[in-house]
């Protein structure tokens, strides 16, 4: 008997993992290894080219520590987060809420809000260079009607960062909108037509009603948003190089200019384990302290 | 409190026609209850009176007012829903008081009154808890109490024991009644099971497909039905029809004659040699009947017997049709035996053939306001 028990749950375990391991594979080869790989790495200072690298410590760490341009980068990348995460959210939020009221062309509404999510990068980035065009670009030309003179968004390093913000608020928000709408779609009916029958005012119900139940919605796209904004790399890389003098520099950025343009191996590997980190310490605020408070069903 | 009054009211989606020809009229503090099957309209004509359809084409009142203009929460009625409708993310105080606080009433009267009513509904001890965390006939009485506790003209309530176990079911019926006895106001109830409708009701509405097939207490229905609808419907299991024709003084199906009581003799005079549908139900058709009867029985051989205990039913076929008797469930009768079924046509009705509708000394006799 025992040993039949003891067969069975071998044979339950095996096939688990059995069943598990094109998947581990995969992780292992993509995932694991290059993680410890990467913080391996950042304990050396090799440098591309040269065989030969030379066992440091945490000097790659305290070198980023000490430097200026690395702090710019952290710096900005906040200011990048805090402007574009609750500007998008809310802004998803506005736009879902409305697209699902009961009005006309809703349908166009919708694909209005959503097609900057579909238009690839490098058109994105070509609209946006033209609107900000010192000159003749979309603003400036607006701006010309009030008299106000050529402002160079691009290209000094108060605007750059504000720049990026807007566009790339406008490019996610109707893509977090979607997830917003179908968060919208999953609350019942019944909730509204309690509050219709109750006399509830408008802002009353979104604000007891729409807005608690959007919860779990708002973690996850803040969850997205919030990784997107430590991952933002290819309209840098098309439009501002990071410039002027760092001011649209971001963390990602920074470390393929590390790694790809000064081919600093080690360094870049230090600053990838600090993305690591930053990364990693989103998502134990997803798990621990957001994610049990607000799911209700 | 108020009454109610439908008049000639009408609801259409684009050209599909949920409810026709409602008239209608409730009193104050009555209990009706709007039977049919689904799809029939119960819920529009609900969420009619709630103001969240607007009518196509009529005239609604409650009280003396006309409320076709009037926005839902003008109309002082309350809605219970079938899903029950509660807030997930407040908890059961806070549900109760959701009314309440969208009328700004001060926070201190709130708490008496949502105390008031969770007292009489028995869920005082779960005023902390979530909606998730109550079973499904306490999220029930939380439901309930949101819409008592605001003291409404007029109490809606869809369905509202559908999605509870058969026990409870029975529990909360006999609660629903005390509460309206307490509280005495008007509540139009709405449910496909009929008998809910039974139990519950001063007045049942029957409706089908949109029209109004019978309004009645629920002992004017069950005996008198309008129509074979009704008699099928309202009763488990349904009244037996039975397609034949009419002779003299007697009703002939197929190799059956069943001879006629006086009084009915006389009331079907004119209807000699037409084609009628007799309605009887289970329990008129006897297996052990008292002697009176004697020459109105029938030889049937039994198709299968069901017992539910209390009671038993014996399915036969006659003239192509299943009937059923409601027997003694003590007896001990096997299927495919021949027996002697007395049929007591004292209670039973005719109908017509083409209309469907009960046969009627006269029949100018309105057929809604009986
Ligand atoms: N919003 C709507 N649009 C179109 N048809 C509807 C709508 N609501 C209900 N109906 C139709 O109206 C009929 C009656 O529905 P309902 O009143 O919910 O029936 P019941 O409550 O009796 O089951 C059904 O045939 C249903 O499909
Ligand atoms: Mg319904």
């Amino acid at each position: 008997m025992k040993n039949g028990w003891r067969n069975s749950t071998f044979k339950v375990n095996f096939y688990s993992w059995l069943f598990l391991l094109p998947s581990l594979i995969f992780l292992t080869i993509f995932t694991f290894y290059p993680i410890l790989k990467t913080i391996y790495q950042s304990f050396f200072q090799s440098m591309q080219g040269e065989h030969d690298s030379v066992f440091i410590g945490l000097d790659n760490y305290k070198y980023l520590m000490e430097d200026e341009v690395f702090w710019e980068v952290i710096k900005n990348n906040i200011w990048y987060a805090l402007g574009t995460v609750p500007t998008s959210i809310i802004l998803a939020m506005m736009m879902a809420c409305f697209v699902n009221a009961k009005i006309r062309a809703k349908s166009w509404i919708r694909t209005f809000f959503f097609y900057p999510t579909v238009i690839p990068t490098i058109a994105i980035a070509n609209i946006w260079l033209f609107i900000y065009t010192p000159g003749y670009g979309l603003i400036n030309h607006i701006l010309s009607w009030f008299g106000i003179g050529s402002v160079n968004f691009l290209g000094q390093s108060e605007t750059v960062m504000a720049a990026m913000i807007v566009m790339i608020v406008w490019k996610q928000a109707g893509y977090f909108m979607i997830f917003y709408l179908a968060g919208l779609q999953n609350i019942p009916t019944n909730l509204y037509e309690v509050a219709k029958i109750e006399g509830t005012s408008a802002w009353n119900t979104f604000k007891t009603i729409t807005f608690p139940l959007l919860m779990p919605t708002t973690l996850f796209v803040f969850i997205i948003s919030l990784t997107n904004a430590f991952k933002l790399v290819d309209h840098i890389i098309v439009m501002t190089q990071g410039g002027p003098n760092n001011a649209s520099n971001l963390l990602l950025y920074y470390i393929y200019q590390v790694a790809f343009r000064f081919w600093d191996k080690g360094l870049a590997s230090a600053l990838t384990v600090i993305m690591l980190m930053i990364m990693v310490i989103i998502a134990v605020i997803q798990f621990f302290s957001l994610d049990r408070k607000i799911h209700y069903s | 409190m108020a009454s109610l009054k439908f008049e000639d009211i009408e609801k259409n989606y684009d050209d599909l026609t949920v409810v026709k020809d409602l008239n209608l009229e409730i009193n104050d503090e009555e209990f009706i209850v709007f039977v049919g099957p689904s799809g029939c309209g119960k819920s529009t004509t609900l969420r009619i009176i709630a103001g969240l359809e607007e009518i196509s084409k009529g005239n609604l009142y409650i009280g003396d007012k006309s409320v076709n203009q009037v926005e839902p929460k003008d109309r002082n009625v309350s809605m219970v829903f079938q899903n029950y409708a509660l807030f997930p993310h407040l908890n059961v105080y806070d549900n109760i008081a959701f009314g309440l606080r969208a009328r700004k009433v001060p926070e201190k009267e709130i708490k008496e009154l949502v105390t008031n009513a969770a007292g009489i509904l028995g869920i005082k001890n779960l005023l902390a808890r979530k909606p998730k965390e109550l079973s499904g006939g306490q999220q029930q009485r939380v439901a309930l109490g949101r819409s008592i506790v605001r003291k409404p003209e007029v109490f809606l309530m869809d369905e509202p024991l559908s999605n509870l176990d058969a026990n409870l079911k029975v529990q909360m019926r006999s609660e629903i009644t005390k509460l309206h006895k307490e509280l005495k106001t008007t509540t139009i109830y709405v449910t496909h099971d009929q008998i809910e409708a039974m139990t519950m009701a001063d007045r049942i509405v029957i409706m089908k497909d949109g029209v109004i097939q019978q309004v009645g207490t629920p002992k004017e229905v069950y005996n008198y039905p309008n129509n074979v609808f009704v008699g099928k419907f309202i009763g488990q299991p349904a009244m037996n029809f039975i397609n034949g024709i009419l002779k003299e003084d007697a009703f002939i199906f197929g190799e059956y004659m069943l001879p006629l009581p006086i009084q009915q003799i006389d009331f079907l005079r004119n209807y000699i040699g037409q084609e009628l549908i007799l309605g009887i139900r289970p329990e008129d058709i006897h297996y052990e009947g008292d002697y009176s009867l004697q020459k109105s029985s029938l030889n049937i051989k039994v198709d299968k017997v069901e017992l539910l205990g209390s009671e038993a039913y014996a399915y036969m076929n006659v003239a192509g049709e299943e009937i059923i008797s409601r027997i003694n469930p003590r007896l001990d009768i096997k299927s495919q035996q021949n027996l002697n079924f007395y049929f007591d046509l004292e209670w039973a009705h005719f109908f017509n053939p083409k209309s469907k509708n009960r046969l009627r000394k006269t029949e100018l006799k309105n057929v809604v306001n009986q």
